[in-house]
């Protein structure tokens, strides 16, 4: 089983990748039927996941990341035909990325879910999460390329801005949802462990680019808004889950 | 009969079949991955059973199909859910109770439905994206003043309780000292924990601890990982000619010395409690609890399965399970709750379901965005 599990996470990184260099050589088709085979993929990956956690898999960085393509995959799409915005190129490449972070993450091949996490709340909890992260990443894509290509700056400001405003409820409910779990499985709904004040600090920063978005006279605080959202979201997920001194009650998740 | 109808009526026939296949253990899918399906088609057959219905009723003009299905899944889902709450679709996710949890899944996601319809239709006319950015700042407000409330006047107590061991909690202690009533006793009367992969060990077991006369001193030990270790100090106490180990009474005089042992010793063997007869990773832990109260003036006593994850409430308080504890000495289980009476925590958690749902709505209710743009369009033109 984990052969298996590490075959098809190289099969997903590469299937991704292989969709990200078609989308950025304007194969815009080729790259869509790649993107879905890298779908197909990415779900099998997710119930080998889970055959061997023998619950969701969401224990640990592993699974957490090999999880993130299941989502970005239809999230391209719905952009695509209900938002008319074309992202193939960002979201096959943010969900290669997170494979390749998942590849780097060690196997733990006997993850039981600990009494705590026996909750209706661990699904949709980390789900939405997963969900904001991926959308963004995409967005921080789109920042990062907009200083690069100054005829479609504005544009694609614009598409991060849609991608952003997509991802801010989610990112809502991961919090408070996870607040709401902690009232009732640790009796009380904020301890201000490392891993919550940063997911307050990331969801705040978002926050406060949605207050200054629609003023003019902010509005070179938008790019860079955005970026420092992403690096906040780059903290909270990852320095505070793999540096090793720092202790949270959040630790099982590494 | 219209193609649709035909075809809706054929995936509702074959979703049945599925989850007939799914539920048989004769199959051989594991557990969890039969209590996934289950749930997946239970909501697939409840979602087709509501569109099969009005695809009845658009086609045949019965109407009354639509609402029968409707109801008939409205009052279930109802029923399930005040009997039962989210633990018939956690069953089923842990591979329990796959029928129910499946009928549950179904008929809870027909019920959120059509609540949610009922809720936009209503919302639809009346409400405008301005209004859910004050709903979502009147939720901070309320998040604000909750956490500011608590902050002011929430009192927590950590209270360590022996399983089985009668005593009944009446006062807990804060982390200050002070000592504070809870109105009602409490009593813990079992305490039960199950393992990962069956490793358990045999119901058995037994847990040994010796006792060694070595001159004038006793030395305690008890085997554990299969050699004996000693306790510590404190342990085993001399009062006149008895030796106190735990809550149990030793004689010198039972002390044996067989022929070719140095010291004499008393071997003393009991079964474990059932809490800790297991050695591998902790899948669940649960307290039978009795709790002694009073109802409109009249005695009452509620017995209560308390869980991680599921405090019981009663009076102003909430009781939680942290963790627990072994006690070898005593060969004795203690659970460690948390008794908090927390006066403004209905006020952030309604503040916080308020800022998810308002937020969610401010951010995609796109139609009133674009009536927004419109208009600024029209006054520009202007």
């Amino acid at each position: 089983m984990i052969t298996l599990v590490y075959t098809l996470s190289v099969g997903l990184f590469l299937v991704s990748l292989l969709a990200w260099g078609l989308a950025v050589l304007r194969r815009g088709d080729a790259a869509r039927g790649i993107m879905l085979g890298s779908w197909l993929v990415a779900v099998a990956l997710f119930v080998a996941n889970w055959v061997m956690a023998q619950a969701v898999p969401f224990g640990n960085m592993r699974h957490v990341l090999s999880f993130f393509p299941l989502v970005l995959v239809p999230a391209a799409f719905y952009m695509e035909r209900c938002r008319g915005v074309v992202l193939t190129a960002h979201f096959s490449a943010a969900a290669a990325l997170a494979t390749l972070g998942a590849l780097c993450m060690p196997m733990q091949a006997a993850w039981r879910q600990m009494p705590a996490l026996q909750s209706p709340w661990f699904a949709p909890h980390v789900t939405s999460y997963v969900i904001s992260y991926g959308f963004l990443a995409v967005s921080a894509f789109l920042v990062i390329s907009s200083f690069f290509s100054t005829p479609r700056r504005d544009e694609r400001v614009r598409a991060a801005d849609e991608v952003v405003t997509l991802a801010f409820p989610f990112l809502t409910f991961g919090l408070w949802s996870g607040a709401i779990w902690a009232d009732v499985a640790w009796a009380r709904y904020w301890a201000w462990d490392i891993k919550e004040a940063w997911a307050l600090i990331t969801w705040c920063v978002y926050l406060l680019y949605f207050h200054v978005r629609a003023h003019a006279a902010f509005a070179g605080w938008r790019r860079s808004l955005l970026l420092l959202g992403f690096a906040a979201v780059l903290v909270t997920f990852f320095v505070v889950n793999l540096l090793p001194a720092i202790q949270s009650i959040h630790s099982y998740a590494r | 009969m219209s193609g649709w109808l035909k075809a809706t009526l054929m995936v509702i026939g074959a979703v049945c079949v599925l989850l007939v296949a799914g539920a048989s253990p004769v199959l051989g899918a594991p557990a969890v991955l039969r209590g996934g399906l289950m749930q997946l088609l239970g909501l697939l057959a409840g979602l087709l059973a509501l569109w099969g219905g009005w695809r009845l009723a658009a086609g045949l003009r019965v109407q009354f199909v639509f609402g029968l299905v409707c109801t008939f899944f409205a009052v279930s889902g109802l029923i399930a859910a005040w009997m039962y709450g989210c633990q018939t679709v956690e069953n089923a996710m842990l591979g329990g109770a796959m029928w129910f949890g499946a009928f549950a899944t179904a008929c809870t996601a027909v019920v959120g439905l059509l609540f949610a319809a009922i809720f936009g239709y209503f919302v639809r006319g009346v409400m405008r994206r301005r209004l859910w950015l004050a709903a979502a700042h009147w939720s901070c407000f309320f998040i604000v003043l909750g956490a500011f409330w608590d902050y002011c006047s929430e009192r927590t107590a950590t209270v360590q309780v022996t399983a089985g061991s009668g005593d009944k909690v009446t006062e807990v202690k804060t982390a200050t000292g002070e000592v504070l009533p809870l109105e009602f006793a409490l009593q813990v009367e079992d305490f039960s924990v199950s393992y990962y992969d069956g490793a358990a060990a045999p119901a058995d077991a037994r847990h040994n601890r010796l006792i060694v006369k070595d001159g004038e001193r006793y030395l305690p030990f008890i085997w554990m990982n299969g050699r004996w270790v000693s306790l510590p100090e404190g342990h085993l106490k001399q009062e006149g000619e008895e030796l106190v180990l735990g809550k149990r009474r030793y004689a010198p005089a039972s002390f044996v010395q067989p022929e070719g042992v140095a010291y004499p010793y008393l071997l003393i063997s009991e079964p474990l409690p059932a809490g800790v007869q297991g050695v591998g990773a902790v899948k669940e832990y649960r307290v039978a609890c009795t709790v002694y109260t009073d109802h409109r003036g009249r005695p009452e006593t509620r017995h209560e399965v308390l869980k991680v994850n599921e405090p019981i409430a009663c009076k102003d308080w909430h009781i939680y399970l942290l963790s627990y504890h072994y006690n070898h000495a005593e060969n004795t289980v203690s659970v460690v709750l948390q008794a908090r009476n927390a006066p403004g925590r209905w006020f952030a958690l309604v503040g916080m379901v308020g800022l998810m749902l308002s937020t969610a709505c401010w951010c995609w209710w796109r139609r009133e965005e674009s009536a927004d743009v419109m208009e600024r369009k029209e006054l520009v033109e202007a």
